[in-house]
């Protein structure tokens, strides 16, 4: 098993990293030649060169960036929300949980598909809604236009993945010890209260943990993007600029490079989130 | 048959040592039980003669042959665990065959093997249920039968009984009690409970701290305590442990200074400690009399009486300097919490500890002197 | 009174949510069965309704060859995924050994792993195993995917189960394979099939391998052939055929998700160890 972990992610890893300090190309892999780090900065004949130097990556970094900021506190929000309302005992509980688990068992494609759809600039129902309420006077291009469409693919990553956070948060809350919150309300304390000063102390590290699995998953995003708002570099994330570069414009050396800078990025977030974390884990280690 | 030898036995794990190396023979046939506070080891060591653990140095026989290298089911002993340990997803008869089928046993065979021992056991009824459908006294029984099956050399058990309620405890106790009776396998039982090493035991062997503190007869082991801890760890209640200076050191009896400045004698030989020597007295509770009897009297007063139905354990505060005395009282009327009484013991009943918690020897009833409160 | 007011405000964040969460699937399913002009009229109930879209995609595509391929793809990566991830989990839930905890903590960082990292490595791999455009590529490359949580679900799982029943296997002559088979392997069934239907979700809605390892429609996964999809001209896209191909993906899924959603939670929550 460990064998084939190895193959099929140490493998590759290594040789992205590898392809990465070379000149190869996707038509002849083979023929790569160590160019060292020119892929990611390079200064020649008085000009500067690279990744690095690329406005179009730095662009990518910073619509990846916010995207996973403003996405994953809007999931993390409306996916406690969820969780508070689906640990309520109302009637047909059941089926809500099953309405909240449909978005996360679309494909991110369908999903992609189908807020383009819903976005439409001409027949898409938001615009529609939204026109008739009289909230806007002409359609607006959701998923064209340089200053919505991120937002455009925020509003669809939200709907799809709030649900995986209001699950595991669901777990979470399902946890934890019921007399507490007896004790409290024979104590008559507000519900507000409550759940300011027990729940969420209690369920924190769950709620940690939930949100740096969604923050990495968000940072490596691909799919959503590369679909609901194609060739667009006011929405191009990281991954779907290495991706570019290695598949579209076949310059493995330069797109690994990309890719590369992405994995440490995320390795880097990655260590970021354990240690800030570690401290509010109750210190027992 | 078989006879379990121990070796110098050293375990540790990682730079903590938990068994020290141990030395100890469990005779063939033998009931020996394993019992000592948390931490001593007692699990471990059962762990290193099933194989479950290996050691780190020392050698473990078996009936003569050397099995420290050998895996646990070379060994041919059987163990029942703490939680029963039952295959889950198997009927009680699955759960006893699966032995027997891994061992390559003819399918009629194994059938009569195990509808044998369930009957022994009075389980036959349970043979198709599954552990969940079974309460926790027959879950037992299926452990049980599950190890007898195997008619192994020898049966382990570790704290077969912890996780049973009290009555349910007394009676499977008693079955074990039977088991051995009839098998007459060597047998050894961990347990941390003293009331089941006592009764169950022909040999008790009490651990501390990864050795061997004491080993014997239980009685042997609750008369003649060699140490401090083996005087405390059994008895219900504890031995009272009174502060005391020796006196004098005569051949038949020792005259020990109490805190309140009283000297009492005491049937123990400390001819090996000076005068002035820092010891502890040690009485058990139901060696302490009410009233004024002999040469060890000690005022006090009642602080506490706990009623316990056919006897009473009634608390006294008398020195400052000492704990409350705790005594048991059997029949009457017990005294009143705030009433003053005087308690008294026989210098027979005394036991005499150094300051490094070995015992004195005891000096057998007849030598004491004067004669004091008799039983 | 401000209990039955909290009680209907309770209610009404209750239909939100379910609102919010169901009506876009619903509006994509209405969509699929229009057809015509109807599709660009925003009725929130079909006046008629049409299966020209369905009929479509399967008769003008090769959908039905897609779909086929990701139920292998799928079911192949699912099947390999249990069985290493069964005995590795057993390796690493029974066996204390030094840098247990960190090996684990590598394997949950593997699943972070942004799969573009790996892109070129992995292209070079599979044309090496002569797998490229071949599905076997793609079970391949989507084990890095699946099998780290699946190990670490079936490890988290497989430590709820007492050591001690363990021990009495050991001590009834059980080797390693059979505790594995006929001891653990039963009580593991649950949370082998929650692992399992995690796996195939994963699988089936993988994209960027998908698009990246296939190179012709006879070989393509159902989300490469969705997003791919095209129509007359390039502004032109047939919405109605996309929404009906999203449905009859999503459908299978969506089943098998309503079916099977406790152990689904359940296997979520084990996979994060909350």
């Amino acid at each position: 098993m460990l064998v084939a972990l190895l193959a099929v992610a140490a493998w590759p890893l290594a040789r992205t990293v590898w392809f990465s300090l070379t000149d190869a190309t996707l038509a002849d892999l083979g023929a790569a030649r160590f160019v060292g780090w020119d892929n990611y900065l390079a200064y020649r004949d008085g000009e500067w060169f690279g990744v690095l130097t690329d406005p179009v990556w730095w662009r990518s970094v910073r619509n990846t960036l916010w995207f996973v900021l403003i996405s994953v506190s809007l999931e993390t929000l409306l996916g406690l929300i969820t969780a508070l309302v689906l640990l309520a005992r109302i009637p047909a509980r059941p089926l809500l949980q099953a309405a909240v688990l449909l978005p996360w068992a679309i494909p991110t494609i369908v999903s992609a598909k189908m807020w383009g759809w819903l976005l439409h600039d001409q027949f898409g129902l938001v615009n529609d809604i939204l026109l008739s309420v009289g909230l806007i006077a002409r359609p607006l291009a959701w998923t064209a236009d340089p200053d919505l469409m991120l937002g455009a693919v925020i509003v669809a990553d939200v709907w799809k993945t709030t649900p995986f956070m209001a699950l595991l948060l669901l777990a979470a809350l399902h946890t934890l010890p019921r007399d507490c919150y007896e004790a409290a309300r024979v104590d008559g304390i507000h519900p507000v209260t409550v759940f300011f000063r027990i729940t969420l102390p209690l369920i924190r590290p769950a709620l940690i943990v939930a949100v740096v699995f969604r923050a990495l998953d968000a940072l490596r995003i691909f799919d959503l993007i590369y679909v609901l708002t194609p060739n667009s570099e006011y929405t191009m994330s990281m991954s779907v600029y290495a991706r570019q570069q290695l598949v579209d414009f076949q310059d493995v050396g330069y797109g690994s490079a990309a890719s590369t800078l992405l994995f440490f990025t995320i390795a880097l977030c990655t260590t970021l989130f354990l240690m800030l974390s570690r401290p509010t884990q109750g210190g027992k280690a | 048959m078989a006879e379990v030898r121990l070796e110098a036995v050293c375990k540790s794990f990682g730079q903590e040592a938990v068994i020290r190396d141990l030395d100890l023979t469990i005779a063939d046939g033998e009931f020996c039980v394993f019992l000592g506070p948390s931490g001593c080891g007692k699990s471990t060591l059962l762990r290193l003669i099933a194989g479950l653990a290996d050691v780190t140095s020392g050698r473990i026989r078996i009936g003569g042959t050397d099995v420290t290298e050998l895996p646990p089911k070379a060994r041919q002993v059987a163990m029942v665990f703490q939680s029963y340990a039952l295959y889950p997803h198997m009927t009680a008869y699955q759960n006893m065959a699966f032995g027997l089928r891994l061992g390559r046993r003819g399918r009629q065979e194994v059938d009569r093997r195990v509808r044998e021992t369930a009957r022994s056991l009075h389980i036959e009824h349970l043979l198709e249920r599954r552990p969940a459908e079974l309460s926790g006294g027959q879950q037992q029984r299926v452990a049980i039968g599950r190890a007898v099956v195997r008619e192994p050399r020898v049966f382990l058990f570790d704290e077969p009984l912890s996780n049973l309620d009290t009555d349910l405890r007394t009676r499977m106790r008693a079955e074990f009690g039977r088991l051995h009776g009839r098998l007459r396998n060597t047998m050894v039982y961990v347990t941390h409970d003293q009331t089941e090493a006592m009764t169950l035991a022909d040999r008790l062997v009490l651990l501390r701290d990864g050795n061997v503190a004491q080993a014997g007869p239980p009685l042997a082991l609750y008369h003649n305590p060699e140490s401090l801890f083996a005087a405390t760890f059994l008895g219900t209640p504890k031995m009272n442990l009174i502060p005391a200076t020796l006196v004098g050191a005569e051949p038949d009896y020792a005259v020990l200074g109490l805190p309140d400045g009283s000297h009492h004698r005491a049937g123990v030989s400390a001819a090996a400690a000076r005068a002035g020597a820092t010891v502890t007295l040690g009485l058990r509770p139901e060696a302490i009399r009410l009233g004024d009897q002999g040469p060890n009297s000690i005022a006090g007063r009642v602080s506490l009486v706990e009623h316990l139905g056919d006897h009473a354990l009634v608390h006294v505060d008398w020195h400052p300097a000492a704990g409350a005395i705790l005594t048991r009282t059997q029949g009457g009327v017990p005294p009143a919490p705030g009433e003053q009484v005087r308690l008294s013991y026989a210098p027979q009943a005394c036991h005499l500890f150094d300051q490094d918690g070995r015992a004195f020897p005891r000096l057998p009833a007849e030598r004491g002197l004067p004669p004091g409160g008799s039983d | 009174m401000s209990r039955g007011l909290s009680r209907a405000g309770l209610y009404l964040l209750a239909g939100i949510i379910a609102l919010a969460a169901a009506f876009p699937f619903y509006y994509a399913a209405i969509t699929s069965l229009k057809s015509g002009d109807a599709l660009f009229s925003m009725d929130l109930l079909p006046r008629q309704w049409h299966w020209d879209n369905y009929v479509a995609i399967f008769a003008q595509q090769p959908f039905a060859t897609t779909i086929v391929n990701s139920f292998w793809v799928a079911t192949g990566v699912v099947s390999v995924s249990l069985m290493l991830g069964l005995s590795a989990a057993y390796a690493l839930s029974r066996n204390r050994f030094r840098g247990r905890r960190l090996l684990m903590m590598t394997i949950l960082g593997v699943s972070m792993f942004p799969q573009v990292a790996v892109l070129s490595g992995m292209f070079e791999l599979i044309r090496w195993l002569g797998l490229y455009n071949r599905i076997g590529g793609l079970m391949l490359s989507y084990l890095i995917i699946t099998l780290p949580f699946t190990v670490w679900v079936l490890a988290t799982f497989m430590r709820r189960l007492p050591r001690e029943v363990e021990e009495a296997a050991i001590m009834d002559g059980a080797g390693p394979l059979t505790i594995i088979w006929r001891i653990f392997l039963p009580p593991l069934m649950p949370a082998m099939f929650s692992t399992g239907l995690l796996a195939f979700i994963a699988a089936w809605n993988e994209f960027l391998f998908a698009l990246t390892f296939t190179l012709t429609h006879e070989q393509r996964t159902v989300p490469v052939a969705i997003a791919l999809l095209s129509g007359a001209s390039e502004y032109e896209l047939p919405w109605g055929h996309i929404m009906a191909a999203s449905v009859t993906v999503t459908v299978p899924a969506v089943v098998l998700v309503l079916i099977f959603q406790r152990r689904i939670v359940s296997g979520l929550a084990a996979g994060t160890g909350t």
